[in-house]
């Protein structure tokens, strides 16, 4: 559906994005995940054909984005990053002129307004005038006008960017059930959003592309190690020289979590599971298990270690769970300024 | 030519739900109204040419106010990358925006006709320069706003475009004092000068001449908005 190659684009001296290649099956949700600044807004700009490459070609289902543009054109919809919508018009008349302007038969306007204001939920707000709306329904009233002309790509920069939990999930549901039906490129440099919605994931950093797999074997193939958690109530040291023993264990870190109680953190070769074994040594020995867990990379490690300069400060270092953010990139800040 | 006329209509239909559609129509019917009236009450001129030049210094205030959002606040605010990610040419674009602003700045000059509908009921003037006069307004206004338009696609700051377009709007303007006098290169800056033209038509002459310079002119100001709009893919 989506064919890239070799993309670069080179704003004055500073390349945006160099080099990006990369291919979407139709029906396929992919995810372009990366930090800020890293080249996701250049890269479907001009996918959408709001941006002309430095070099390198990209093509929508088989149509040159810069020689055919319009054409191009005319088979997607894009959301923008910064939902850009003429606020003195009201929802209605708004998807009524996407629509107009891009070829919607006449006589279906109508029907295809009404069809998408109820797709993404905004009818009870039809006559309303955009600029009264909030942000989570001018983000859904944006994604409307994305489909309104059902293209079937859809390019979405950061759709959930600035809405608050419960309208996430609804934009995220709204955006899996056009899975199957649509071909979705989506950009965030939100980790859960991409295993949650997506179906490959291009990790972009520094305008190169850092890797492309999908969520499950991107988070096997980088695993180096395979980790466990154990909590001890014993002897600290005695404990950490235990188990460092254990066959197949690199290291073992610790930190007192209680009194007399301590938690260990066992490194081991990623084809080894320590469980069984950590749990008869400590047993054997008499002394107190209280709770024990294997550790599994997740994508956000992989994310991190993907996107993170610093060799040494990869690997799981200060990752909370769950949730995650992260990772500013204190370089250059000049994308999606230029508009 | 649908998608021009879709953008051309949300641009008049724009104009008339801001305040600044509205400023600068009242401003414009209060002055041409002063225009009008203070020529028959206090010289008792009571014709219609004196009324054309005089009006066409305040459209060099007003027209750029029409003009300066056209792409300039869609740049600033972003809605350019969802109008210029539909299949819409630059040149629809461009033509739509224009289309737009010349409508409404033909509603402002529909407006003003009651004051040659007077002038017929208090006396039997000559109704050729009215026709051929509204005609000349229309062509030199249409030439402002191709200019505007034009300014308005090279950045991205309102301001900066109505600034822009007053400063070049007046500078054709005195280039029509620096042109009276019969030296070829007098001749030359009379004939770029725009109002030169505007005055035959008052006079209710419609020389193809002038309307060649106008057409001529309002084309090559949207072909230039038009590359400065394909630029930005570039930058």
């Amino acid at each position: 559906m989506v064919e890239v190659k070799d993309l670069t684009k080179y704003y004055g001296e500073y390349a945006a994005i160099e080099g990006v290649s990369f291919k979407v099956e139709e029906g396929e949700i992919l995810g372009f995940l990366g930090p800020n600044a890293a080249g996701k807004t250049t890269t479907m700009r001009i996918v959408a054909g709001f941006k002309t490459p430095t070099s390198g070609t990209a093509t929508v289902a088989g149509t040159d984005v810069v020689r055919d543009s319009v054409e191009a054109r005319r088979k997607l919809g894009y959301l923008p990053e910064q939902v850009p919508l003429y606020d003195d018009m009201s929802v209605r008349e708004y998807l009524a002129f996407c629509a107009n302007v891009r070829g919607v038969p006449k006589g279906k306007i109508g029907e295809r307004v009404d069809a998408v204001m109820d797709a993404t939920r905004v009818t009870e707000y039809a006559d309303a005038l955009i600029l009264k709306l909030s942000k989570g329904f001018r983000q859904r009233v944006g994604i409307a006008q994305a489909l309104v002309h059902d293209p079937p790509l859809l390019i979405l920069d950061e759709p959930t960017v600035g809405l608050d939990p419960r309208q996430i999930v609804e934009v995220r549901e709204l955006i899996r059930g056009l899975r199957g039906s649509h071909t979705v490129i989506l950009s965030t440099h939100i980790l859960p959003e991409v295993q949650v919605v997506c179906d490959r994931v291009v990790i972009i950093n520094g305008g190169r592309i850092a890797a492309i797999d999908t969520p499950e074997a991107l988070t096997a193939r980088l695993q180096r190690t395979h980790e466990i958690r154990v909590e001890v109530r014993g002897p600290r040291k005695e404990v950490a020289d235990a188990l460092r023993k254990i066959a197949g264990a690199r290291s073992v870190a610790d930190e007192e979590v209680g009194e007399g109680v301590h938690r260990f953190t066992v490194d081991a070769d990623p084809d080894k599971d320590l469980r069984e074994a950590a749990a008869a040594l400590i047993v054997q020995r008499g002394w107190g298990l209280r709770e024990m867990a294997s550790v599994a990379m997740s994508l956000e490690d992989v994310y991190i270690q993907l996107t993170t300069a610093e060799p040494g400060a990869s690997h799981g270092a200060g990752v909370a769970d769950g949730v995650g953010a992260i990772h500013e990139s204190p370089l250059r800040g000049r994308e999606g300024e230029d508009v | 030519m649908r998608p021009v006329l879709a953008i051309a209509q949300r641009e008049l239909r724009s104009y008339f739900g801001s305040p600044m559609g509205w400023v600068v129509m009242a401003a414009f019917m209060a002055f041409a109204g002063y225009f009008f009236w203070a020529a028959i009450a206090l010289a008792g001129i009571g014709e219609m040419r004196m009324w054309f030049s005089n009006t066409t210094i305040i459209l060099i205030i007003l027209l750029p106010a029409l003009t300066m959002r056209l792409i300039a606040e869609e740049r600033q605010r972003g809605t350019i990358e969802v109008l210029m990610t539909s299949p819409v040419t630059d040149w629809q674009a461009i033509a739509g925006k224009y289309l737009g602003a010349l409508a409404f700045y033909a509603v402002m000059l529909l407006l003003t006709i009651q004051f040659p509908i007077t002038l017929t009921r208090l006396g039997t003037p000559d109704r050729g320069p009215f026709f051929s006069g509204y005609l000349g307004m229309l062509l030199f206004g249409g030439t402002f706003i191709a200019i505007g338009l034009f300014v308005s696609t090279t950045t991205k700051s309102q301001v900066v475009a109505y600034v822009g377009t007053m400063f070049i709007l007046l500078f054709l303007w005195l280039l029509s004092w620096a042109g009276m006098g019969d030296a070829w290169w007098q001749k030359l800056l009379q004939y770029i000068s725009i109002p030169t033209h505007l005055d035959e038509y008052a006079k209710g002459m419609i020389d193809t001449r002038d309307l060649f310079f106008y057409i001529s002119f309002i084309g090559g100001m949207l072909f230039l908005s038009v590359r400065a709009l394909a630029a930005w893919k570039w930058r």
